[in-house]
């Protein structure tokens, strides 16, 4: 099992990291949109991708953008973690946008305990195993 | 003239002329005729006096034809002479009129009755036998009928003289009536051009004067009015006159009109103008301020995610912690949560404040809307494994409202229910239409309920349900305060029916037609 994490905070991603690891998973990180986008196309076969919303340079909904435009990664589930409450407009946006393509799996709102993200992770890889 | 129209007025010209040349026609015929007739009795006086000497003649000889037959036929003969004789002196009697002609003639007649009185006389003795007698008279009145002829030549030159004088007075009455011809002619001619260019002046000037004000007022000089005498006529033209007064008149008042019209819509589009600019003004600075408030949010909360993050990761595993610092760990994680719950709130009420710009209703439908909401709201729900479910009576429910603070309202119910309420409780969301112009929105819970004497202080700002000091839970009280504030802009009612114990039933009302906050000043 497979888990990229994309986020620019590097102790966010510590912190993801530190609550994952009681998964028995192979958890990536990458600090920005651009390099996230290139570790998932040299590594298509990612099963899982949390991803920020509000990254500096290339955010989260130009991830996603850039998600669907490519064949090979944009099967790949994506759990959203924002800032942004979830009763945002902006948020409330990309969730209408990509909700169509059922890309997000998941939307999760910072700070979040450790159970929330393992609910949400397991929720979505058990989705994933199932169908 | 009274309602003479203009066809009259030419109609009676013509006939005026055409009476005025029927009567000089009448005036010729009638010279014509006198002169025919003026010739016409001197031929016959001519005639008459010739056949009167034959007459004459003829009668003697008759005489003198019966004095030698003495029959019955001879004197039938004679009877009917006395007569052809009568007659032609009747006819003289009638044509002679002039001075001379008139002593000339009763010389020839004095003669003429002594031959007659001869001629009777004799035919008398004759009859009575007197032979002789009778003779003597033929010859008395046969040598009478040589007066008759030289006193005939006397009646002749008379006439004849008067016939020079009548024939010079028919050449000057020719002359006359030939000037006479002449002159009215001319006059007439001159008369129907007076009349021809007097009465076209009296047609084309007031036409010229109206056709002078149409262009005064196509220059845009509206206040030129016609000239009252031209309005006062009866004719076509006066009605005319007439009806481009009231066209100008009703034109100026229409131009007013429309001057007024123009000035109100140039004042609204100035205040229409004004608000747009200050509605776009406020547009950029509230965009700008939500974009501070998620760089705010963004770097407030960042820190926390290893704070609460890590400190709960180390919190599961204690015992690799010295045991004076086991505590600790827990307290960090409380504490931060807290802190994260703080700026939560903050945040979430500061960006409903709206920098003074009020939203301009949207018109939706309310059922539609609230069904979309589905999706976030369970992920607000999952915190406590709540469930989220809809009650909806009645579709199309259409409304002109702010969609943004309807679901800060119902976002702010929802996660107090949420927040306060047991895990895994079924959340139910009812939509309902109690009047036609209300929409009324319930949250049902499944929560420990609110005692009715603190249900009134619910919607006072920094209101909680616990006493500060025990505050277990997340929140510091401004949540329903806000929805209280939202509902209150948009015209409607908030309360909350519940009992300890029986779960909580928050509802708010909403007006189907929500006035415009940016006009209605």
């Amino acid at each position: 099992m497979k888990i990229l994490i994309i986020d620019d905070e590097i102790y966010t991603v510590t912190t993801v990291k530190a609550f994952l690891a009681e998964l028995t998973a192979d958890v990536d990180a990458a600090y920005s949109g651009h390099e996230g986008i290139k570790k998932m196309r040299a590594n298509p076969d990612y099963d899982l991708l949390i991803l920020d919303f509000m990254m500096s340079g290339m955010s989260g909904l130009d991830v996603c953008q850039e998600m669907t435009g490519d064949n090979k990664i944009k099967k790949i589930p994506v759990l959203l973690i924002s800032a942004l409450p979830v009763t945002s407009p902006e948020l409330h946006e990309l969730l209408e946008e990509f909700n169509q393509t059922h890309m997000i799996k998941g939307v999760l709102e910072k700070p979040f305990g450790k159970n929330a993200l393992l609910e949400e992770v397991k929720k979505i890889l058990k989705i994933e195993q199932s169908g | 003239m009274r309602n003479s129209s203009l066809q009259a007025k030419l109609i009676s010209a013509f006939l005026i002329v055409i009476a005025v040349l029927l009567i000089a026609e009448a005036f010729f015929v009638g010279l014509h005729l006198i002169i025919v007739k003026k010739y016409q009795s001197l031929t016959d006086t001519e005639v008459s006096e010739y056949s009167l000497i034959q007459s004459s003649d003829d009668l003697v000889t008759a005489l003198y034809d019966y004095i030698k037959s003495n029959n019955s036929s001879t004197l039938a003969l004679y009877d009917d002479q006395r007569k052809v004789l009568d007659a032609t002196l009747q006819k003289l009697d009638r044509n002679i009129t002039d001075g001379d002609s008139i002593t000339a003639y009763a010389g020839l007649k004095n003669t003429i009755d002594g031959i007659i009185s001869d001629c009777d006389n004799g035919v008398k003795a004759n009859l009575a036998g007197n032979f002789l007698q009778a003779l003597d008279l033929y010859n008395n009145a046969n040598n009478n009928k040589d007066f008759v002829k030289d006193n005939a030549i006397t009646l002749l030159l008379a006439e004849l003289e008067y016939n020079k004088k009548v024939q010079a007075n028919i050449a000057f009455t020719e002359l006359v009536s030939e000037i006479f011809g002449i002159v009215l002619f001319l006059l007439t001619c001159l008369g129907c051009l007076w009349y021809a260019v007097a009465y076209s002046r009296h047609l084309v000037s007031p036409l010229k004067k109206l056709t002078a004000l149409a262009k005064v007022i196509e220059r845009g000089n509206l206040n030129a009015i016609v000239e009252k005498n031209i309005l006062r006529g009866n004719d076509e033209i006066a009605s005319l006159a007439n009806s481009f007064n009231s066209m100008v008149i009703a034109l100026n008042n229409n131009i007013k009109q429309l001057r007024d019209y123009n000035e109100r819509l140039i004042r609204t589009k100035k205040i229409v103008t004004d608000k747009e600019i200050r509605i776009s003004q406020l547009q950029e600075v509230n965009r700008m301020k939500d974009e501070f408030m998620n760089i705010v949010t963004h770097e407030l909360k960042t820190p926390l995610i290893p704070i609460i993050g890590l400190s709960e990761v180390m919190g599961q595993k204690k015992e690799l912690l010295p045991a004076e610092f086991q505590g600790y760990v827990n307290i960090i994680h409380e504490q931060a949560e807290r802190l994260a719950s703080l700026i939560r709130q903050i945040l979430t009420a500061s960006r409903s404040k709206r920098a003074g710009l009020k939203n301009p209703p949207d018109t939706f439908n309310l059922d539609d809307f609230l069904l979309a909401q589905r999706l976030p709201l369970q992920e607000l729900a999952k915190r406590t494994k709540a469930k989220i479910e809809f009650k909806i009576a009645g579709q199309g429910i259409k409304i002109a409202s702010d969609k943004e603070k309807i679901s800060q309202i119902i976002f702010n119910l929802v996660d107090n229910a949420v927040k306060y309420g047991p895990n895994g409780q079924t959340i139910t969301i009812a939509l309902s239409q109690p009047t036609a112009q209300t929409a009324k929105v319930e949250i049902i819970d499944q929560g420990r309920g609110i005692p009715p004497e603190l249900q009134d202080l619910l919607f006072q700002k920094f209101s909680q349900l616990e006493p500060s000091a025990s505050r277990s839970r997340e929140g510091m009280g401004l949540g329903l305060y806000l929805c209280k504030q939202n509902i209150d802009y948009l015209g409607g009612k908030i309360g909350v029916k519940s009992q300890a114990g029986h779960g909580s039933n928050f509802y708010f009302t909403l007006p189907l037609n929500q006035a415009d906050p940016n006009i209605k000043k």
